[in-house]
């Protein structure tokens, strides 16, 4: 089997411990007066309003690096590199 | 024997710019957020300073949530770079310049600083890199690094393309697998 997909399941298995409700309940502030509070501001009428804005410069970065990507100007034909096979590695 | 080939430095230049985007954000995660305790997602809304004990623990978990939320993306982003990345130094025309990656690693890493910068600090203002009365001083300092950084970036970039490099090529030389021994 494919070394990558042998790993899958262990990795799937401890995400999932990870994430599971008998850890969460050792978070010291969840079941406090505290922990509700952060609940409420977590996940209020605002949880929307506020995950776009966290997540806002991300599409104008990814619209960057595709501006550099095409916006880059390679060095002209006529320039093209020599190379011997032995700079390249080659034996 | 030799071989003339047109250097492609494109795709060498994106995936480090995106890996420079990602290591940014985790520069100012680590820095400013953890070893600093500045500069949270949402610092203008949920202030931590100037405020009672209780409100601040509340506020700083309620930061913390937005700021892994952020940090989540700057991860992918990074990942998005490094498959890039692997993707590029297979290719046949890309030049493996040393100059044109750590070049565009520290442009990503200021186009990270400067858009960051511009949108939340200045544009909506959901957070200053300190909520202090002085704040648009060190508003300004974090765009001056990312000017400094994508200035010196796009430099090293073209120097590295002026520059003769070995070239990236699928296993074998010829696109062949090459058996494990």
């Amino acid at each position: 089997m494919n070394p990558i997909r042998r790993l899958i399941l262990p990795a799937v298995v401890a995400v999932g411990v990870t994430l599971s409700p008998a850890v969460a309940r050792a978070c010291p502030l969840c079941e406090t007066e505290t922990g509700a509070k952060v609940r409420a501001g977590i996940f209020g009428d605002d949880f929307g309003s506020n995950l776009l804005l966290t997540l806002l410069p991300f599409p104008v970065l990814a619209g960057l690096v595709l501006l550099v990507h095409y916006g880059f100007p390679n060095p002209k034909p006529g320039s093209a590199t020599r190379v011997t096979n032995a700079e390249r590695g080659d034996s | 024997m030799e071989a003339v080939r047109t250097p492609n430095y494109r795709p060498l230049i994106s995936a480090g710019t995106l890996q420079g985007v990602g290591l940014g954000g985790f520069v100012d995660g680590i820095v400013f957020h953890q070893l600093l305790q500045i500069h949270q997602m949402l610092t203008a809304k949920f202030p931590t300073r100037g405020v009672d004990a209780a409100t601040a623990v509340v506020n700083l978990e309620i930061n913390m949530f937005w700021d892994g939320l952020f940090h989540a993306v700057t991860w992918a982003m990074t990942i998005a770079g490094m498959t890039l990345m692997w993707r590029a130094v297979r290719r046949p025309d890309v030049p493996l310049s040393t100059r044109v990656l750590i070049g565009s690693q520290l442009l990503g890493w200021g186009l990270f600083n400067l858009v960051e910068g511009i949108i939340d600090h200045h544009v909506i203002h959901i957070h200053h890199v300190t909520e202090t009365a002085n704040h648009l001083v060190f508003d300004i300092a974090f765009l001056m690094s990312g000017v400094i950084l994508t200035v010196f970036g796009i430099w090293l970039i073209r120097s590295g393309q002026r520059t003769p490099a070995p070239f990236g090529r699928p296993a074998g030389g010829d696109g062949s697998v090459v058996a494990p021994r």
